[in-house]
């Protein structure tokens, strides 16, 4: 008898899943940021807090931070904020990762108890071939200051950022990557500014003109301030620097102009250098055939986690005495097949996602194994072994842009429009962009992104802002009483009132007269804080002019409109360069006139 | 006195450095009113997501392997002997950072010499003993036959720890030996008598597979990853 039997194998394969979810275990970070009494923005997190919490996460999870934004400061503040991915998993050095997704939602409660949605999308990231990875294309929009809220002092607001990691679509790729999110805060306690003209009378009610001591200075003009919006710009006056500075510049050109004169007295040739300066501005091996009929395998194709199977899975059996079973739409069971039988399923008919998801069926994988693209089984699988398969989802990123328009009210653009990305059926919100005498019609604008980048428009429609003036009446004691201000006289001297409304020594009876607005104009309301373009009937992206407000179709208005609105939309320091520069190249252009006709002259002679 | 003045003004030098102190002076005019200026500053706010590695081993008498294993199961020039039980301690390490569920998938089967599978073979005569089934290993019944066996660790592997065995002992059956086809064949007053033995050039296979999943999300994970609904309750893992 020959014992010729048994050399031994054991192979062991070592496979590791990573993971998928419905169910996601929270994490929560919670601090607080304040404004302070001191004029400083200050946190109370430490990074070892915050890591403790993040360093936790796994597939499937999610952590909410949240920030408790606090006014300390007596003072109202406008606070703004930044957000920004400054890694995605998937940058990770080294990584392979990619196709996994993210549900990402920033939102801010104000101190009423308001919450608005500043970004949300769970589908961010996804199987996208965009310029943007990962959880970066959550962030597109939100990388330049929002504007959250004005919080009195006292006040407290709340920012809530949430970003839960995908279980279906986060595999073994994932393993040891590693993500950074910033956030920076701002504030700007130049909120409103509303200010108070004190005009100080005599006992006829003739203006005039008080120093500190109280002491007559001079007749009072008449002068005006005005409400402006949530300023973000400089609040040094810079006006008057550049007023000298164009000035400055003009003569230091004259003087120029003369010099290149007085050169070509001596020799020619300085055209060029006056053109010169406008130009400057400007893995299988086969079935052995003897194989017996004595054992038969079994194939399971479980649906997993995202959807259901029937009978339509299994394509082409060619094993004809094989039983097919479901169960319970979780499983397809495939029994009886002898070794080498070709079997095909073709999930993308035979399983079944609710209407509602956001997955897909991207194919079935073997079980236990990795979910990305490399480890899909071949839909025509040979019968090796039992052996059992479970579907394989994907959340595909259909990146679109979307634009935000500043516009005026007949549809004029005030500001270059800005062109970010997002997922179709997020809902990103955009911010306004602070132009100088203007006021949008809400502060953030929100809208869901569709396939169609032509209907993905936001579109700030800004008004004019009118000029507010507010005048109160001061009467110089010891004078008779002025006809509008019967109110008593205190004794001693009187000082003009600051525009803040703040006085120094002894202050005199003030009585508000009226709110006047220039030119007939009624005052504007505030601006809301957000506006759903999905609620909107009519899409702002193809804005038409308001025909009533701008005069009708009045070719001429229109076209010294569509030049008055860019200008006016300037802030005075460029309309000052501007006037500066033409009144330069007005002299540019008389003086080679003068030239010329002196050449002409010289020529006839 | 004049007269130099004019000199001055007219030299190349003087008109150059006019121009470009009235460009400068004009563009800061133009580029003054542009700055924003947010009045005051948070530090930046950083917060890091990181995910961990996960990974498994499988401990085969006390050591962690990977690749082809049964290395030391016999001595050098020592044949196999059929019936005889050999030690084969075989458990399962997390070698990864976070906490896991287990599994272990045992396929046993059959080859011929040209490593093709020998499917008329029986695998129930690759007898590896199982143990500590029921108090810490679940047998997936549904999914196990006569060739493949699935086994879950109803309980959760902490990071750097090891599970209790799954199985000690390896026998090759004796039957083995009784499994002989005999052929007659007469010619004349000659009968000729050939016995082949089935099991004679074949050689077995233990194919073990291990999977992890990790600890958090873990019932939906397994399900997702594995598509095996189970209950964990408490940190115990039971089948549905």
């Amino acid at each position: 008898m020959r014992k010729k039997i048994m050399t031994f194998i054991l192979l062991a394969g070592l496979f590791v899943t990573a993971p998928a979810t419905a169910r996601a275990e929270s994490l929560t970070a919670e601090s607080n940021v304040s404004f302070t009494s001191e004029n400083k923005l200050a946190a109370d997190y430490t990074s070892a807090d915050m890591n403790n919490a993040v360093y936790n996460l796994q597939p499937g999870d999610d952590i909410t931070i949240t920030l408790n934004l606090k006014n300390e400061n007596a003072m109202a503040a406008n606070w703004y904020m930044t957000n920004e991915v400054l890694q995605s998993l998937e940058e990770t050095t080294g990584s392979e990762a990619t196709g996994g997704a993210y549900e990402y939602e920033l939102a801010y409660t104000d101190p009423g108890g308001a919450r608005e949605v500043l970004f949300t999308s769970d589908t961010v990231g996804g199987e996208n071939s965009g310029s943007r990875v990962g959880l970066k294309a959550a962030t597109s929009g939100l990388e330049d200051f929002l504007y959250l809220d004005t919080l009195s002092p006292g006040q407290q607001g709340i920012l809530t950022l949430r970003v839960a990691l995908d279980g279906e679509t986060e595999g073994n790729a994932y393993q040891n990557t590693l993500a950074s999110l910033q956030m920076n805060f701002a504030v700007d306690t130049t909120t409103v500014n509303n200010q108070t003209v004190t005009h100080v009378v005599d006992e006829n009610g003739d203006p005039v003109l008080v120093d500190e001591n109280g002491n007559l200075v001079a007749t009072e003009d008449s002068s005006s301030a005005r409400t402006q919006i949530v300023r973000t710009s400089d609040d040094n006056n810079l006006l008057p620097y550049i007023a000298a500075a164009g000035v400055s510049g003009i003569l230091l050109l004259l003087l120029a102009i003369f010099g290149v004169k007085e050169r070509k007295k001596a020799k020619s040739g300085a055209k060029a250098a006056a053109l010169g300066l406008a130009l400057c501005l400007a893995w299988s091996a086969s079935c052995p055939s003897q194989a017996a009929e004595d054992y038969t395998y079994t194939l399971r194709l479980y649906a997993g986690a995202q959807g259901t199977i029937d009978a339509s899975v299994i394509q082409r059996l060619t094993d004809t005495g094989a039983r097919v079973s479901i169960q319970g739409g979780e499983v397809c069971v495939v029994s009886g097949l002898h070794y080498g039988t070709e079997i095909t399923f073709d999930v993308q008919n035979g399983v079944v996602l609710d209407n509602s998801s956001k997955y897909y069926c991207k194919g079935f994988r073997v079980s236990g194994e990795d979910n990305n693209s490399s480890r899909l089984a071949s839909p025509s699988v040979t019968v090796k072994g039992d052996t059992d398969y479970v579907v394989a989802y994907g959340i595909r990123g259909e990146t679109v842009p979307y634009t935000v328009n500043y516009l005026d009210t007949a549809g004029n653009e005030l500001y270059p429009p800005a062109t970010y990305y997002g997922n179709v059926g997020d809902k990103p919100v955009v911010a306004y962009q602070f132009i100088e005498g203007w006021q949008p019609q809400a502060y953030n604008l929100g809208k869901t992104l569709v396939e169609d980048a032509s209907q993905n428009v936001f579109s700030f429609i800004y008004t004019r802002i009118p000029t507010v003036t507010t005048t109160e009446t001061v009467v110089v004691p010891g004078q008779p009483a002025a006809p509008q201000t019967p109110a008593a006289q205190p004794e001693g001297g009187v000082t003009v009132v600051g525009p803040e409304g703040e006085t120094e020594g002894q202050e005199a009876p003030v009585e508000p007269v009226v709110d006047e607005m220039e030119d007939g104009e009624t005052p504007l309301a505030p601006p809301e804080e957000y506006e759903d373009l999905d609620n909107e009937d009519t899409p702002l992206g193809n804005f038409e002019g308001d025909g009533d407000q701008k005069g009708g179709n009045d070719a001429g208005i229109s076209i010294l409109d569509d030049i008055a609105t860019p200008l006016a939309m300037f802030p005075a320091p460029v309309k000052a360069a501007l006037a500066a520069l033409l009144i330069a190249l007005a002299g540019a252009a008389v003086w080679l006139l003068i030239i010329a006709c002196r050449k002409r002259k010289k020529d006839e002679q | 006195m004049m007269k130099k003045i004019r000199k001055i003004i007219a030299s190349p030098i003087t008109t150059i450095a006019a121009f470009a102190l009235a460009a400068g002076l004009l563009l800061f005019s133009s580029v003054g009113g542009a700055r924003a200026a947010l009045t005051y500053f948070s530090e930046d706010y950083v917060s890091n997501i990181q995910l961990h590695e996960i990974d498994v081993m499988l401990v085969e008498n006390e050591r962690q392997v990977e690749g082809e294993l049964l290395s030391g199961l016999l001595q050098e020039g020592e044949s196999l002997k059929l019936g005889t039980a050999y030690r084969e301690n075989l458990s399962v390490y997390n070698s990864g950072v976070i906490n896991e569920y287990v599994r272990v998938n045992i396929h046993k089967y059959w080859i011929d010499q040209d490593g093709e599978k020998i499917c008329n073979l029986s695998p129930e005569l690759i007898e590896l003993n199982l143990v500590n089934l029921g108090t810490d290993w679940l047998v997936d019944e549904e999914a196990s036959t006569n060739e493949r066996t699935v086994l879950y660790y109803n309980k959760l592997l902490a990071s750097q720890s090891e599970t209790p065995l799954f199985a000690d002992k390896l026998t090759i059956s004796g039957d083995v030996a009784s499994r002989v086809k005999e052929t007659r064949e007469t010619s004349g007053k000659y009968t000729t008598i050939t016995t082949v033995y089935e099991y004679d050039g074949a050689q077995f296979c233990i194919e073990a597979k291990v999977d992890a999943v990790q600890e958090h999300n873990a019932q939906d994970a397994i399900w997702s990853s594995w598509g095996r609904r189970v209950t964990i309750d408490n940190g115990v893992l039971g089948l549905k």
